[in-house]
């Protein structure tokens, strides 16, 4: 039952960073230097080099597997605290894991926030929410517009505050998978993809670097406009359909990591977002298309 | 000593803190799942202006999952109200749903997995009949469990609602069958009060502080109950406001034969969270003391399970397994113990 | 849920019933066009209405009421003839309000 410590000389030397993602800092430690590499990498504006004044919302870890696997296929496990949530990974996927991690580790503590499973991007101080359904695409959709002059505020969630009832931003890479990462590469030459994991659980996956204006603007909300939920069809001509108020709200409500939990909050919050956005579906294929497209909604009359 | 236990023996003592020392008090307070019921605390003393914002914040935020687990047991008693109120069957609330519902304090921020609700004895059958016509399941398929749920404990195996999650525990005594304290639950019944605003009584303030105690210290494993201690400094600091409580509570526990419970639940409170307590309370109380030795043993365990540590170290693991087979022990007689033991072992189970 | 087919003298006497919201204090509405949501903070749940139940449930915010008389409210406010068809169709809205935990019978008063 008890496992003794290894002799300090055995293990590798451990790293330590801290990071913001939005308005969480994170404390990351891990031996697995890889890792910190990337997270240099990936979020190089929002690195804490100076002492804070705030506390840390995070500390993670990720681990490397039990020593009798280190050779044979080595493995990775996630850390938030003393809770380690996942199977363990392999070694090789760390830095996807981490960053699952993370949004698990949001998704069940960041409560503060009405959270919507979501893309958000931005143009004029106007938010655009793209809310995930199997097969929407939303990720290629909020990478392409990421490239085209829409500020990214997030890949993932669409953190509501109930109080302000702005959308706070939480840039981080952008998970492409399979075709996803071609189909970005050749709608841009500015896209900066990070190494591919090839056959994870999702399937090959690759990073797109968050842009530096969206980390360097990361404590800039912004006002809800438009909700669309997308929805990729080959071969699909663009479409585009307005929605009922009451029928995005109940579909936000089921697309929510904690709607329920909110209570009157979430409710009140929810309420008031799909009031003040205009809301559609849109079908398309051709993602140049659908990029024009999100350029030319109107807003709403307010 | 732990920043958490300080910090709920006096909150003042944040106002002095730096930023290393927010750090480790968050993170004992999310391992002990007490964010939202220090963010109450912390409210209750004006303290809020004193803590770095993030940390409110954060704390304030959990808040939501007692709140939401609160709505859903009223919607649960609602609808075990419309199964049981033909049959002019009451039902007490305890633990949790007993202090929601009488606006106590100690329910702020607290959560809790089940609902707990006493049922008279005689008329278990006739309850469990029209719970199980309204809908309700039993979570338990597995024969041994059964058989051990109804020959042995003071609970019928877990229910649910077949459209609804949250599970309800239907109490006929407030400790089990076998066990070496037996309180009357015709006397639990006879002090108890009704709400003013819902169809369900409570237990009287002595006899709710004694369950909880008896919860703790007789019924659990005692290990990773901060937050079960938490209730009794809570309760105490608030159900001894009404007069005659203290006069009341020590012969209220020779009644239903609680002395023990009451005793670690003083001795322990006041020691680990500082509970003011009369000197002359805590004097009855220890007439119930255990010998030196056994004594001795719990002063030495229960602070290392209860004490929030960090890092984790490991020879709390180990007294929380002496402490987990002490409680089986209190439960059940020796031969028992170890078939059931066993059988739990064989499942693959807890040890 | 169960059709009602209630006899004639059921009728008349569950139409003496005094129906009341349930905590009223805790709920809140959205209302769009023709739909509403609404958020019951006494139970944690909310619901999607149509028109009539959203109807019923704004009438009985001004205070409990019985059932006739709600149904003779409710029909003035949708230009319906309050037949026995109506009537039924009232109890069976009623009764799905009162599974959700929304109304509850009552011994207060009428306003």
């Amino acid at each position: 039952m008890t496992r003794r410590q290894r002799p300090a000389n055995r293990l590798p030397a451990r790293q330590r960073v801290e990071y913001r993602i939005g308005p969480f800092l994170v404390h990351l430690e891990t031996p697995i230097h890889r890792i910190v590499e990337l997270v240099h990498w990936c979020y190089a504006e929002t690195i804490v080099r100076a002492p804070t004044t705030t506390p840390v919302q995070f500390n993670v870890r990720v681990e490397r597997g039990p020593l009798h696997r280190r050779w044979l296929r080595p493995q990775a496990t996630f850390h938030l605290e003393d809770v380690s949530p996942f199977d363990p990974f392999p070694a090789d996927h760390a830095f996807a894991l981490l960053e699952w991690g993370l949004n698990w580790s949001i998704a069940i503590r960041a409560h503060q926030y009405l959270l919507l499973h979501a893309a958000v991007l931005e143009r004029d101080g106007r938010a655009l929410l793209l809310p995930a359904t199997p097969g929407s695409g939303k990720s290629t959709l909020a990478a392409a517009l990421a490239l085209r002059g829409w500020r990214l505020l997030s890949d993932e969630f669409g953190l509501v505050d109930p109080h302000s009832r702005e959308i706070h931003p939480l840039p981080r890479p952008i998970p492409l998978k399979n075709q996803s990462i071609e189909v970005i590469r050749a709608f841009s030459a500015q896209a900066q993809f990070g190494p591919v994991f090839p056959r994870t659980r999702k399937g090959d996956v690759a990073h797109l670097r968050p842009p530096g204006d969206s980390l360097r603007r990361q404590d800039e909300p912004a006002r809800p406009a438009w909700i669309v939920f997308p929805r990729y069809r080959a071969g699909s001509p663009l479409r585009r359909a307005a929605m009922t108020q009451s029928h995005t709200f109940a579909r936000l409500s089921q697309n929510s990591f904690n709607y329920r939990l909110l209570g009157a909050t979430g409710f009140e919050a929810l309420a008031h977002l799909v009031q003040s956005c205009r809301c559609w579906r849109a079908e398309y294929s051709d993602l140049k298309d659908m990029v024009a497209a999100m350029s030319q909604l109107p807003t709403a009359p307010q | 000593m732990s920043l958490l236990l300080g910090v709920l023996r006096d909150p003042r003592v944040i106002t002095q803190w730096t930023l290393p020392q927010w750090n480790r008090l968050l993170r004992e307070t999310r391992a002990q799942g007490l964010s939202a019921r220090l963010s109450w605390i912390l409210e209750e003393r004006d303290l809020q202006a004193a803590c770095p914002p993030a940390a409110l914040t954060e704390l304030e935020a959990q808040r939501c999952i007692a709140a939401l687990k609160q709505a859903q047991a009223r919607l649960e008693l609602r609808k075990l109200h419309k199964a049981l109120a033909p049959l002019d069957i009451p039902i007490m609330l305890l633990k949790g749903a007993a202090y929601a519902q009488a606006g106590l304090r100690v329910a702020r921020g607290r959560d809790f997995a089940d609902l707990d609700i006493l049922l008279p004895r005689e008329r278990l059958e006739a309850a469990e009949t029209a719970l199980e016509t309204a809908g309700w399941i039993s979570e338990t398929t597995n024969r041994y469990d059964q058989r051990y749920y109804r020959r042995w404990m003071h609970e019928l195996p877990p229910l649910h609602h077949r459209t609804r999650s949250f599970e309800v525990d239907v109490h006929h005594a407030l400790l089990p069958l076998t066990g070496r304290l037996r309180p009357d639950p015709s006397r639990i019944w006879a002090a108890s009060r009704s709400l003013p605003d819902a169809p369900y009584r409570i237990p009287c303030p002595e006899d709710m502080l004694l369950h909880g105690a008896a919860q703790v210290f007789q019924d659990g494993e005692i290990a990773g109950q901060l937050g079960g201690l938490l209730d009794l400094h809570q309760l105490i600091g608030e159900l001894s406001a009404q007069s005659g409580f203290w006069e009341r509570l020590p012969v209220r526990a020779e009644a239903l034969q609680l002395g023990r419970p009451l005793y670690y639940a003083l001795h322990f409170s006041r020691a680990l969270l500082d509970t003011r307590i009369p000197p002359e309370v805590l004097r009855a109380a220890q007439a119930h003391a255990p010998g030196p030795l056994n004594n001795r043993l719990m002063d030495l365990l229960v602070p290392r399970v209860l004490e929030p540590r960090y890092p984790a170290r490991r020879p709390a693991r180990f007294a929380a397994w002496l402490l987990y087979l002490r409680s089986h022990w209190l439960r059940m007689p020796p031969g028992l113990l170890t078939r059931h033991l066993l059988r739990k072992a064989l499942r693959g189970g807890k040890p | 849920m169960v059709p009602l087919a209630p006899g004639r003298i059921e009728l008349t006497e569950a139409a003496s019933k005094r129906w009341a919201l349930v905590n009223e204090a805790s709920l809140a509405w959205a209302v769009w066009d023709t739909d509403n949501a609404l958020f019951h903070g006494e139970t944690g749940e909310t619901h999607l209405l149509s028109e009539l139940p959203a109807l019923l449930l704004q009438i009985l915010a001004a205070g409990p009421r019985c059932e006739a008389s709600l149904s003779a409210m409710a029909a003035e406010q949708c230009d319906a003839v309050p037949d026995g068809a109506w009537q039924r169709k009232i109890r069976q809205v009623l009764t799905e309000l009162a599974n959700l935990e929304l109304v509850e019978p009552t011994n207060r008063a009428s306003p």
